[in-house]
């Protein structure tokens, strides 16, 4: 066990290394330049070229390279070109209402969609079944903003129940934030609940119809115990594994739900700075989502040994 | 256990919203404008939102009024010499720094020194200027080494770049380096600035505003609220919700489609702001074939119509916008129709002909056309058409703002990373204005993008420089307007308005070119 928890671990460093590589050029050989952009409307020849002196942009690129791997590895990730605040600092400021929307919008997904698949699967062919076939394939076709808008409309404007954007930090008192934030998190997880409630269905389908199912029914086990103690332990891994892996899909519908409801998350800084050509910001949170999938990831490989004995071995 | 459970949660909630009806006790003025406040150097660019919260922040020593008259603000008194070289000024009696020190002549001279070193209008009070010096603790001259009428223009200047009035300290700081701290003078202090979230001020009670009453930039800056949050909320759809749902009290450019919603709300009044509205133009690049030869540039301001692109913005809505002639805008200070008649009257035939005429050998256009922008993605396909239809050949790049916005500095050609024609729009308080519109100095390498390089048009744009009075300026603007259009610095492609909504509990609101914030008032 322990011999598997090492070398998951281990693997980790190579993977951390070429990502920040690859964040380091993704973003030098797109288009647009940052010191004409914050150089303005006006700016001259040489105005832009001092700031690009400045930002050190006018550095061979491999000299640029090790520049920021050195930085990086003193947790300096540098500063906003235009604010002048450090990325670090920005990022702290916006890691809060990311992941209070991800982490909620993941329990409420699980709780609908663990359940709804594996009902599904019991009653297979039945109306019920079908229903909810249905409601995964148009949670995940809708568009995330569309949703957020008609919710917007039938619980904020229209019932006043909720507010319509804004976010309120768990300092603010707890039902303030979770005011703030059930609206984004029940749109998120539309989509999140119907990929994990499609996969769950199929999985317990396949289990289901498994030898050892079939044995413990001879056996006279009751369809509680068939279901509970034999059946869903199975659905484990392919179940968590989807969860992880679409862990990426919720952070890129983050960034969606953070517009329509204007939360400043960690989403929106990532498309202000990618609009603004913040280089600094850009890599620094590319850094930080990147790190939270290998992060997931890891947590997932190591989740398999809970539920599979072998992979212990 | 359930029943105490749900006591507790109902408890609790209620607990929560008394909290939140506490906070509103004070008076708040929560605003929504375009944009986001990414840097607060007022000479580092001219962002407008940054600009806008800057006038909240910092004072000035003149200011325009409504009829674009420069007046007194922190000056008191001044006195200009008989030969017109010696300016001597009085600070008004009370003015202190929200540090709580008080506004020095060498505060003045020190941003002065620095506004100098990045304003093209500064730059040219620098040329002429001999000495600027304390005469006393609240008191400065300015000796200049030839008359120049210009100056007290220069130091009430409205945009690009204002001249902010900061403690000496801070304006020591070189252009490009982040400013230490942001301390000012003006109606409200910083409280909080979140770039990308939030930008929070309030009311200085330091603050002594003028007497008379506001006008433009001019008059006494009254803090009516306690505080002003400016909320950045990049969605249009949510902005206009947030202000149907009482979220926030004030909303510029609400989307075109979605005025009705607010108009048929009797709880919201909404009206055309800012003043002037903004201006959009189509640049060309003088330096690349074929718009090298004036002809070619000339068959452009043929081929395109400022009706077909209105249109295309605001559909019917005719109140919004203007077919307008000038180049300094329309209801403006130096509103002409000289020498406009090749785009107010477009004639593709025409531009056929003269294009012929120019040897136009189907030499494709790279159009920069960003499809990120509603504005520029819509009226960029009417361009394009526009174009083909007169003959020329296009190539439709579309890319994205920030693409464009690096890419329009490249002087190259198109094959090596350049570009021929872009379109773009400027706020009418820039535009009205020869000194702060970029596209009319014909300064070749020095001018703004599209490079127009012209003796003549220089020649007429120092002459309105150095014109001694109103009437003179008048006259020397229409000869800037006759000749930009003949060598078609840029085509002007219409005038439009945004449109700002807002609770009817707040009033007071000041028309003006720029977002003004001070006088508002906002009833409980």
């Amino acid at each position: 066990m322990s011999n598997f928890v090492v070398r998951r671990l281990l693997s980790v460093i190579p993977i951390a290394f070429i990502v920040l590589i690859t964040v380091f050029l993704l973003l030098h050989i797109g288009p647009g330049d940052p010191a004409a952009l914050i150089a303005g409307e006006n700016a001259t020849r040489d105005q832009i070229e001092a700031i690009r002196e400045r930002l050190f942009l006018d550095r061979p690129l491999l000299e640029q390279l090790f520049l920021y791997l050195s930085n990086v590895a003193h947790l300096d990730l540098g500063q906003s070109v235009y604010s002048g605040f450090p990325v670090l600092k920005l990022i702290l400021q916006r890691v809060e209402p990311t992941a209070v929307l991800a982490v909620s919008t993941l329990i409420l997904s699980v709780l609908i969609a663990v359940p709804m698949g594996v009902w599904g699967a019991w009653r297979a062919g039945s109306a019920i079944d079908t229903f909810l076939i249905v409601a995964s394939v148009v949670g995940f076709s809708v568009p995330v903003f569309v949703i957020g808008y008609v919710l917007v409309d039938l619980f904020a404007l229209r019932a006043g129940w909720l507010p319509v954007q804004g976010y309120k930090p768990l300092s603010s008192g707890f039902w303030n934030c979770l005011r703030s934030i059930t609206l984004p998190s029940i749109t998120l997880s539309f989509l999140f609940s119907a990929l994990v409630a499609r996969i769950t269905r199929a999985t317990m389908l396949e289990v289901l119809a498994e030898d050892y199912i079939r044995t413990a029914r001879a056996k006279g086990a009751n369809n509680r115990r068939i279901l509970i103690v034999h059946a869903l332990k199975n659905i484990g891994v392919p179940v968590v594994t989807v969860i992880g892996t679409s862990f990426a899909a919720l952070l890129g519908g983050v960034v969606i739900t953070e517009s329509v409801f204007n939360i400043p998350g960690m989403g929106r800084l990532t498309v202000d700075a990618i609009l603004t050509r913040d280089y600094p910001v850009v890599q620094g949170v590319l850094i930080v989502f990147s790190f939270v999938l290998i992060a997931v990831n890891l947590l997932v490989d190591l989740s398999y040994a809970l539920f599979d004995p072998r992979v212990r071995q | 256990m359930l029943s105490k459970l749900i006591k507790t949660l109902a408890a609790a909630t209620v607990l929560s919203f008394g909290v939140g009806v506490a906070a509103h006790a004070e008076s708040v003025l929560r605003i929504r404008a375009v944009g986001d406040i990414q840097q607060m150097d007022p000479l580092l660019s001219t962002n407008y939102p940054m600009r806008d919260m800057s006038y909240l922040l910092w004072d000035t020593l003149f200011a325009m009024d409504a009829n674009f008259d420069v007046k007194p603000q922190m000056v008191d008194t001044y006195s200009v010499s008989a030969d017109g070289k010696v300016y001597d000024f009085t600070l008004r009696s009370g003015l202190i720094f929200h540090d709580g020190a008080p506004v020095t002549s060498a505060d003045v001279i020190a941003s002065v020194n620095r506004w100098m070193g990045k304003d093209s209008l500064g730059q040219e009070i620098a040329k002429r200027l001999d000495k600027i010096e304390a005469t006393g603790a609240t008191s400065f001259r300015i000796t200049l080494k030839e008359p120049f009428a210009q100056l007290l223009n220069g130091l009430g200047r409205m945009t690009a770049y204002p001249l902010f009035i900061m403690p000496e300290r801070i304006a020591k700081t070189p252009i490009g380096e982040k400013l230490p701290a942001l301390i000012g003078s003006g109606p409200f202090k910083l409280v909080e600035w979140q770039p990308g979230v939030k930008f929070v001020v309030e009311k200085f009670k330091g603050y002594v505003p003028r007497s008379e009453p506001p006008s433009n930039l001019a008059g006494g800056k009254i803090a009516k609220v306690d505080r002003i949050e400016r909320i950045t909320i990049p969605d249009d759809t949510s902005a206009v919700n947030a202000l149907l749902a009482g979220e926030i009290d004030f909303v510029t450019e609400i989307p075109y489609d979605q005025l009705p919603i607010v108009e048929a709300d009797k709880n919201f009044a909404v009206a055309p702001k800012p003043l002037l509205g903004r201006s959009l133009q189509v640049v060309l690049n003088h330096t690349q074939p074929p718009f090298n030869d004036i002809k070619v540039r000339q068959a452009v301001q043929l081929a395109l119509n400022q009706q077909d692109f209105m249109t295309t913005l605001l559909g019917d809505r005719k109140d919004l916008y203007k077919v307008c002639a000038a180049i300094f805008m329309c209801d403006a200070p130096y509103e002409t129709d000289v020498n406009s008649d090749r785009y107010m009257k477009p004639d593709p035939e025409k531009a056929k002909a003269l294009l012929k005429e120019a040897g136009y050998n189907g030499t494709p256009i790279t159009f920069l056309h960003p499809t990120d922008q509603q504005f520029q993605r819509d009226m960029g396909t009417v361009l394009v058409q526009a174009l083909r239809k007169a003959g020329f050949t296009v190539d439709d790049r579309q890319i994205d703002l920030a693409t464009m916005f690096s890419r329009r500095n490249n002087k190259g050609t198109p094959a090596e990373g350049g570009w021929n024609m872009f379109l773009t729009a400027f706020g009418g308080d820039a535009m009205m204005d020869p000194l702060t519109n970029p596209y009319v100095t014909g300064a070749c390498d020095k001018a703004f993008v599209g490079w127009p390089c012209d003796e003549e048009l220089q020649a007429r744009w120092k002459a309105f420089l150095l014109a001694g009075d109103q009437a003179a300026r008048k006259a020397a603007a229409i000869k800037l307007q006759e000749r930009s259009n003949e060598i078609v610095t840029f085509i002007p492609m219409g005038q439009h308005y945004g449109v700002a909504g807002w609770s009817k509990s707040v009033s007071g609101i000041i028309d003006s070119p720029l977002q003004l914030y001070w006088n508002i008032e906002k009833k409980q």
